[in-house]
């Protein structure tokens, strides 16, 4: 029955251009003022503040590996790293082992943009900071992939990136917490203040937890930075979105 | 097996590109390479004068002659990539007897699991005669002493021993994680290696190699497999130890163990990773360790992707290649190891 309620969620989501991408529409977000930041996680999640948000548009679900072969053959940019693997490779699993570089190229192929951090947090957490997607009900099996072990059992790593309605945002998007790290746009930053020099302008955010994320790791306003050439991980991927910013 | 926090990489033999240059030998020492195109070779290994290689590309043991000609003998052994995306087949053979023993890896992901997957197998010049042991993970590498039979497991973290008709078995030794400090992660990731707490990884033993009443291991090192993170250890071959001996630390990627006529250790390191471009091209090594001094000795270097090395008769040394390529390394005069 939840299952039921849940997939007519994703049906009456507002699809705003079904054309940028086959199968995975982008859901309008729209504009206001919105919970950024977590005064209750890491220190560098603080301070969380009030955020005058504009309307975007997001993808409903990470970017799955049909849809970047899709991009490859038409532009020949080089494959996913993981794309002739047996499980993370299957098609309609969300596409992993892309570089930042990679991610931002498939966005921009369809005129899109990866989304910012403040992007990503106004769709994982609504306009009141929920914990997750679907609010702030704990984390289970039902809502999001995480905690998974990479050995041995081989076919239970990602799930597919049309997967877990329970999960699902207020909006209708999936996978926002777990599955696979989203690569964001933005360089890792303190929320205030600058950087230190040696941070500053070298790492961009993934954001989400993963399939093998621990509970710590698996929230909404988590942030992990990351060197933006990497393109082995078994469990980073992404997702697009049309930003007027 | 939990894995490092944040990104991780699954594989541990992703096959790479060819090597950009010829690898440079040590003074003393000459090299040759000849290519079996399409092959992506792992185990070496002697029969009289000709010299054995699993390929894990078709699954097939091949046996070279002095002619240089490959000539594929025994049964076409399961092959293909397995759940983390590594070639799997036919690891490693021996000579045994009147036939071969063969390590075989994991099941090909794309295939249903059959007795001859992840298992010691005798085989003979058409088929497999016998399944030894099919209890392994990832039976690695192996080495028989009298009659007991020592299998590296690389994904069980282990070193299992048993007699050569499959009964008896122990496990001699399981591995714990290898730990690194965040510090040396930092450039990775500063959010999850930027502090001072220490991070595990995987040992993953890989190679086995039998000297003076001990069992001496290659410990590759997991994901992020950070250069210098590899190391050799040595185990009492007979009863059982809850301490691994260091012989050699500092190691990049240590693939394989060996010693050679002189009971000197060699070393191969399959390379340094790089994060953005994986397994560097021309960066696995072959060192000779001192066992009692320590000093180590590069004989050659410039290697790409190398899994397995052979001690020759004239002093030199064959090593295979995942991207198919049989390197000699024949002494030429007296060595003269660079350090």
């Amino acid at each position: 029955m939840l299952l039921a309620v849940a997939s007519l969620m994703w049906a009456g989501a507002a699809a705003a251009d079904d054309d940028a991408i086959a199968d995975n529409p982008l859901v309008e977000i729209p504009g206001g003022p919105f919970v950024f930041g977590n005064d209750m996680g890491n220190e560098n999640e603080r301070p969380q503040h009030i955020v005058e948000g504009q309307a975007f548009a997001m993808n409903q679900t990470e970017i799955t590996n049909a849809q970047y072969r899709r991009f490859v053959t038409a532009t020949g940019h080089r494959t996913a790293f993981y794309d002739r693997h047996p499980a993370l490779g299957l098609a309609d699993h969300p596409v992993v082992g892309v570089s930042f570089a990679d991610a931002e190229a498939f966005c921009a192929h369809y005129g899109l943009k990866l989304p910012s951090e403040q992007e990503y947090e106004r769709a994982a957490r609504g306009t009141q900071g929920a914990r997750f997607p679907w609010g702030d009900a704990p984390v289970d099996a039902a809502r999001a992939n995480y905690g998974r072990d990479t050995c041995c059992g081989g076919d239970d790593i990602t799930a597919p990136a049309r997967s877990l309605p329970q999960g699902a945002s207020k909006e209708g998007l999936l996978n926002l917490v777990g599955n696979v790290w989203e690569w964001t746009r933005d360089f890792y930053a303190p929320y205030s203040g600058e950087a230190p020099p040696e941070i500053g302008g070298k790492y961009r955010v993934l954001r989400g937890g993963a399939w093998n994320s621990d509970p710590a790791r698996l929230s909404a306003t988590y942030r992990l930075a990351y060197d933006p050439d990497f393109r082995f991980a078994a469990n980073g991927g992404f997702r697009c979105v049309r930003s007027p910013d | 097996m939990r894995a490092l926090a944040g990104l991780i990489a699954l594989s541990l033999m992703m096959v790479a590109a060819d090597g950009l240059a010829e690898p440079k030998a040590a003074p003393g020492y000459e090299v040759e390479t000849v290519q079996k195109p399409g092959a992506i070779f792992a185990g070496l290994a002697r029969d009289g004068d000709a010299l054995l290689v699993t390929d894990l590309a078709d699954g097939r043991l091949y046996r070279r002659t002095q002619d240089g000609r490959f000539t594929a003998f025994g049964p076409a052994l399961p092959h293909g990539t397995d759940v983390m995306g590594d070639p799997t087949g036919p690891y490693r053979v021996e000579r045994h007897g009147k036939g071969y023993l063969v390590a075989q890896g994991w099941t090909p992901a794309d295939r249903n699991e059959d007795a001859n997957d992840h298992a010691m197998l005798e085989v003979d010049e058409r088929a497999v005669t016998k399944v030894v042991n099919n209890d392994f993970w990832n039976p690695y590498d192996f080495a028989v002493s009298n009659d007991m039979l020592f299998v590296v497991d690389a994904a069980r973290n282990s070193v299992e021993r048993l007699l050569l008709n499959g009964g008896g078995r122990t496990q001699l030794f399981a591995f714990a994680r290898l730990s690194t400090r965040g510090q040396s992660l930092t450039a990775l990731s500063p959010t999850e290696f930027g502090d001072t707490r220490k991070y595990e990884f995987d040992a993953v033993p890989t190679g086995l190699a039998m000297h003076g009443g001990r069992v001496y291991v290659s410990l590759f090192g997991g994901f992020p497999f950070l250069a210098g993170s590899g190391r050799i250890v040595s185990l009492p071959q007979a009863g059982q130890t809850s301490i691994a001996r260091i012989e050699a630390g500092g190691l990049n990627a240590p693939v394989d163990v060996v010693f050679d006529a002189t009971e000197e250790m060699l070393v191969l390191e399959h390379g340094t990773f790089d994060q953005s471009s994986g397994w560097a091209s021309d960066s696995g090594r072959l060192l000779e360790v001192d066992l009692v001094s320590g000093k180590r000795q590069v004989l050659l270097d410039g290697l790409t992707r190398p899994v397995d090395v052979l001690p020759l008769d004239n002093g030199g040394f064959v090593i295979s290649q995942l991207d198919g390529k049989l390197v000699f390394l024949r002494q030429t005069g007296p060595a003269q190891p660079h350090p």
